[in-house]
């Protein structure tokens, strides 16, 4: 199988991250932050080591850096905690439902009102601007994704971090696509809250995600309530993060797999790592373009505007019957609407789907030839 | 210098306990994480640094930092 699903789920893992996947079972078998013998407090250094690994990476601090079990918890405690009864919230239509949903639950439950801004693609002032103008007194926060999980297109979360700034908003970044692969500055970018998942370009395992706060004075209220190990004999949740937002014990392998992960993208350089998949994007959107047959849905494929995403169609044929075929002959690619209705709404491809081309580090550029060489073939049979 | 002299400096939570211990370290300081003896908690379970000498010395350096110190405890 070659598999170009790496949007969804990086594969393969680094043989660093399998190892230390392992070793959470085999020798941190403690309760991290749960007792004071040598095993639990073994673990619980480790799991320092990687949330100081994690707030270098994005630069925050590591007391900012909580684990959650993934993105979409990230993402659920960040909105549900910040946003209050009757708030105004600004997303993009290039969200994933881990940001529509629980913002429009939040419409039914507290009354809060939301904006969906379709970003102008190329022009990162005029969708700026686009934002700007749905800003009312209510305004609680922005929160955007980073880039498109369905076309790569990226946002310019610069731009609307200082938009944030100037209107005393709150920002938050849903990094699940970008992580990994562009470099994330929080402080550079002015990101309240930074909501990741832990197995996709940081090539962690699944069940693995983090958030970081970098604001001190949000008072996010917590999502789930639990024991956290500390201040135990109090009935409320306590005040300081990490704990606020870790109740319940955490998933060891997962954040090691996180720690090896970042390590191995260290090892590399995330450039590297965005020049490699760039490139084979680059050479794949390129070839699809010359194909009969072939619908796809950005004009262009540029450096630094596009993440590793190829979103695309053949003829009239229902993006998961591609898929499909593409299976048949050996290709792993994900179809369908990638749980983003909002962006494939703007794209005009909420019936069909699209079939998403997404390669890792790990990819080949014979295996995009072979893969290029299916897609002339299809184009020819399909649709 | 005597085990009865030994303190320890209660903070937040055992994430704060390393980040203060890290900070210290790199001041050539050294400490102990430790969880916080039964009879001498707060608001229950907890760790703290473990200090040998210098206790509220060393309280104020934390404090300095941004780093919470709950209480100083007699070991």
């Amino acid at each position: 199988m070659i598999y170009f699903d790496n949007a969804a789920t990086t594969f393969p893992k680094p043989q660093k991250v399998i190892f230390e996947a392992e070793k959470a079972i085999t020798v941190y078998g403690g309760n991290p932050g749960r007792g004071g013998h040598k095993m639990a407090m073994r673990v619980s250094e480790k799991i320092y080591e990687v949330r100081k690994k994690v707030a270098k990476f994005f630069n925050a601090e590591p007391q900012n850096v909580s684990f959650t079990l993934n993105c979409t918890m990230s993402l659920n405690t960040a909105i549900k905690g910040i946003v209050r009864k009757n708030d105004h919230v600004i997303i993009s239509s290039l969200e994933h439902n881990s940001v529509i949903r629980p913002v429009h639950k939040l419409s039914l439950t507290k009354n809060v009102t939301y904006d969906v801004i379709e970003p102008v693609i190329g022009d990162d002032m005029k969708t700026v601007e686009a934002f700007e103008e749905k800003i009312n007194p209510n305004t609680r926060a922005i929160i955007t994704t980073h880039a498109s999980n369905v076309t790569g297109v990226v946002m310019p979360i610069k731009k609307l971090g200082e938009l944030c700034r100037k209107r005393n908003l709150i920002f938050i970044v849903d990094g699940a696509q970008s992580a990994g692969v562009l470099k994330i500055d929080m402080k550079e970018n002015n990101i309240d809250i930074l909501c990741l998942p832990g197995h996709k370009g940081l090539y962690g395992i699944t069940g693995s995600g983090i958030m970081i706060v970098n604001n001190d004075n949000l008072g996010i209220d917590s999502l789930i309530e639990g024991g956290t190990g500390s201040a135990s004999a109090e009935v409320m949740m306590p005040d300081f993060q990490p704990d606020r937002f870790e109740a319940g014990t955490v998933n060891t392998a997962g954040i090691l797999s996180i720690g090896a992960g970042i390590d191995f993208i260290n090892g590399m350089s995330i450039s590297e790592i965005y020049r490699h998949e760039f490139d084979l994007c680059s050479y794949v959107y390129n070839k699809l373009r010359r194909i009969k047959n072939v619908k796809l849905y950005i004009d262009d494929f540029k450096y630094g505007k596009n993440l590793p995403i190829i979103g695309f169609n053949i003829g009239n044929a229902n993006s998961d019957s591609v898929v499909s075929e593409l299976n048949r002959y050996g290709f792993a690619l994900r179809g369908g609407l990638h749980c983003s209705p909002l962006a494939h709404r703007f794209y005009g491809t909420l019936d069909s789907g699209m079939a998403r081309f997404a390669p890792s580090i790990f990819s080949k550029r014979s295996e995009c030839e072979k893969f290029i060489n299916c897609i002339e073939l299809l184009g020819k049979n399909i649709g | 210098m005597s085990l009865n002299k030994r303190k320890m400096i209660l903070v937040n939570s055992i994430t704060y306990a390393y980040k203060a211990r890290d900070f210290l370290n790199e001041k050539g300081i050294k400490v102990y994480i430790e969880r916080v003896p039964a009879s001498m908690r707060i608001n229950g379970c907890g760790y703290g640094l473990r200090v040998n000498n210098d206790a509220e010395v060393i309280a104020e350096i934390l404090e300095d930092a941004g780093i919470k110190v709950r209480k100083i405890i007699n070991l």
